[in-house]
């Protein structure tokens, strides 16, 4: 019966002591008196860091960010050099053709076929986002966890690659995503209405 | 969805938790406190509502109602045991893709020698449908074979009723505790066929897909039915009540039971007698009972044969559940 026994845990911020409030969904708690962020790990209040983007936009938007290589039929597929032409892009990559793969997927609550989409759309225009000098500043509620961000960057990276996974069953069952180095990121954007759009990278949701 | 009452771990007060949300706001001390996914599997029980003695109540009104008062007075009550079934519950979305391929056929209109319009069926190119599924996923699966507990309605009380957290000590006293005999990798199997089930890629001639459950909420809950012991004779009469609701779920108490001695053994002796005589005999003497055997009882079925020989021929539906 190691399996048996359930774990209620008061949030408390690690650091000030105060307690904190959180909505039913969310995974990462942030503290409304000394601003740091937190989450459970194994039943105990652990320290979860978050790196502010910059960019225009007054409200912030968490997203996990992570590195990612893909496999299919055709073997590896590590930069954007080798995803570019998956995508049927016509786009080149330029200096930017060895840099890694990143993928940035939504945090906050969105119905899933949104963040397949807003996430892809950032996928496919390869981002470069400063890091904010900024900490602990008040970001949307994350209510995606860690552990769930693998089936949907295999989504994400899918939605991306249009022709070959309507026209090649082959590619689909072949097809994997590696995610490395993972963390959670806030990226600003503009709330217009129920609408939230980035104007440095021409984005709305 | 299940309602999970719980201890708040600062003022103790008793504090809900939805299934499926990750915090909640105790009511007393108005603390927020989260649920750790990743410690094991929540085992949830609903505890019994009915004791022994209203579960043989409950029995005996029912064996009154239906068969009278004689019929009932006729089963003694010979004891019960209290079991916690386990049920496994999976609440999350089911994420993931689904590829299709099906044949398309469009009709033509034609002419025939002597003009006649006529259509005919013209194959198209095949149709490949890639698409996204997200759903809500709300599983209830019995975490073994409990068939002979009869149609318990587990599962769907878990999302009615208000669980707690199973005491393990105080149910092992109460009752017997039933191992999960199904893991929950076949649970969650079962759970994301379902959810690929109603996909729509019917009439397709080849399918893929990868789906997996993401923000799982996983427990396992056990529900309490009473297993009742009744005696009539030497017979013994098993009943299942849901300790619960108090519904007899699973009973057959027979009308009347006749016990014909005779004809099992003279269809014995005669069949005996043909075969340590000569074997053209056995096999005659053998047909002779076979014959006697579906004049008296209008039937040649082994099971049948059984119950005669093993002298359980009982007659009437009586009462019975399940
Ligand atoms: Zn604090
Ligand atoms: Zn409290």
């Amino acid at each position: 019966m190691a399996d048996a026994f359930v774990k209620i845990v008061p949030l408390i911020c690690g650091r000030c002591s105060q307690r904190m409030t959180a909505q039913r969904e969310q995974v990462v708690y942030q503290c409304g008196t000394c601003g740091s962020s937190w989450e459970l790990r194994a039943g105990l209040i652990s320290a979860r860091p978050v790196i502010h983007l910059s960019g225009k936009g007054a409200l912030l938007l968490p997203f996990w960010n992570a590195r990612f290589q893909m496999t299919c039929e055709v073997g590896n597929v590590v930069d954007l050099s080798g995803f570019l032409p998956l995508c049927g892009s016509v786009k080149q990559p330029g200096d930017k053709g060895t840099q890694p793969l990143m993928l940035n997927i939504p945090a906050f609550a969105l119905p899933p076929h949104q963040a397949v989409k807003l996430a892809r759309n950032m996928l496919v225009r390869f981002p470069v986002f400063g890091q904010s000098r900024a900490v602990d500043k008040p970001f949307e509620a994350v209510t995606l966890a860690e552990s769930d961000i693998h089936t949907l960057a295999e989504l994400i990276v899918l939605s991306a690659i249009v022709e070959k996974r309507r026209s090649n069953p082959n590619f689909l069952t072949s097809f994997s995503v590696q995610l490395y180095d993972s963390q959670l990121v806030t990226i600003p954007f503009d709330r217009d209405g129920n609408r939230y759009n980035q104007v440095d990278l021409n984005l709305e949701v | 969805m299940a309602t999970i009452v719980f201890k708040c771990p600062l003022c103790g007060a008793p504090f809900e938790f939805t299934e499926g949300d990750h915090v909640s706001l105790c009511q007393f001390c108005g603390a927020t406190s989260a649920i750790a996914g990743d410690t094991g599997i929540p085992r949830l029980l609903i505890p019994e509502r009915i004791d022994l003695n209203d579960a043989r109540a409950a029995l005996r009104k029912l064996l009154a109602n239906e068969g009278g008062s004689e019929f009932a007075a006729s089963f003694n009550f010979k004891g019960g045991t209290l079991y916690f079934l386990p049920y496994w519950r999976i609440h999350g979305k089911a994420i993931g893709w689904q590829w299709s391929e099906r044949e398309t056929y469009s009709e033509e209109v034609d002419y025939d020698e002597k003009g006649a319009r006529c259509t005919r069926q013209v194959k198209g190119p095949n149709e490949r449908i890639f698409s996204l599924i997200a759903k809500p996923l709300d599983f209830a699966s019995p975490a073994g074979d409990f068939t002979v507990f009869g149609r318990v309605r587990a599962g769907l009380a878990g999302s009615v009723l208000k669980c707690e957290v199973m005491d393990y000590p105080s149910a092992a006293a109460r009752g017997v505790v039933v191992d999960p005999l199904k893991g929950v990798a076949q649970a969650r199997q079962e759970a994301l066929a379902m959810s690929l089930e109603s996909a729509g890629a019917e009439g397709s001639i080849r399918r893929e897909s990868r789906v997996k459950i993401s923000s799982e909420w996983l427990s396992l809950l056990y529900y309490p039915v009473w297993s009742l012991q009744f005696a009539r004779g030497d017979s013994m009469y098993p009943v299942v009540v849901d300790a619960v609701n108090g519904e007899v779920v699973k009973c057959h108490f027979p009308l009347e039971k006749e016990r014909k001695c005779f004809l099992p053994l003279a269809l014995i002796s005669l069949i005996l007698l043909g075969w340590t005589t000569m074997p053209v005999a056995g096999v005659a003497f053998t047909l002779l009972a076979a014959f006697i055997f579906k004049w008296q009882t209008g039937s040649l079925e082994i099971s049948d044969i059984v119950k005669l020989l093993t002298g359980i021929p009982e007659r009437g539906a009586g009462v019975k559940r399940g």
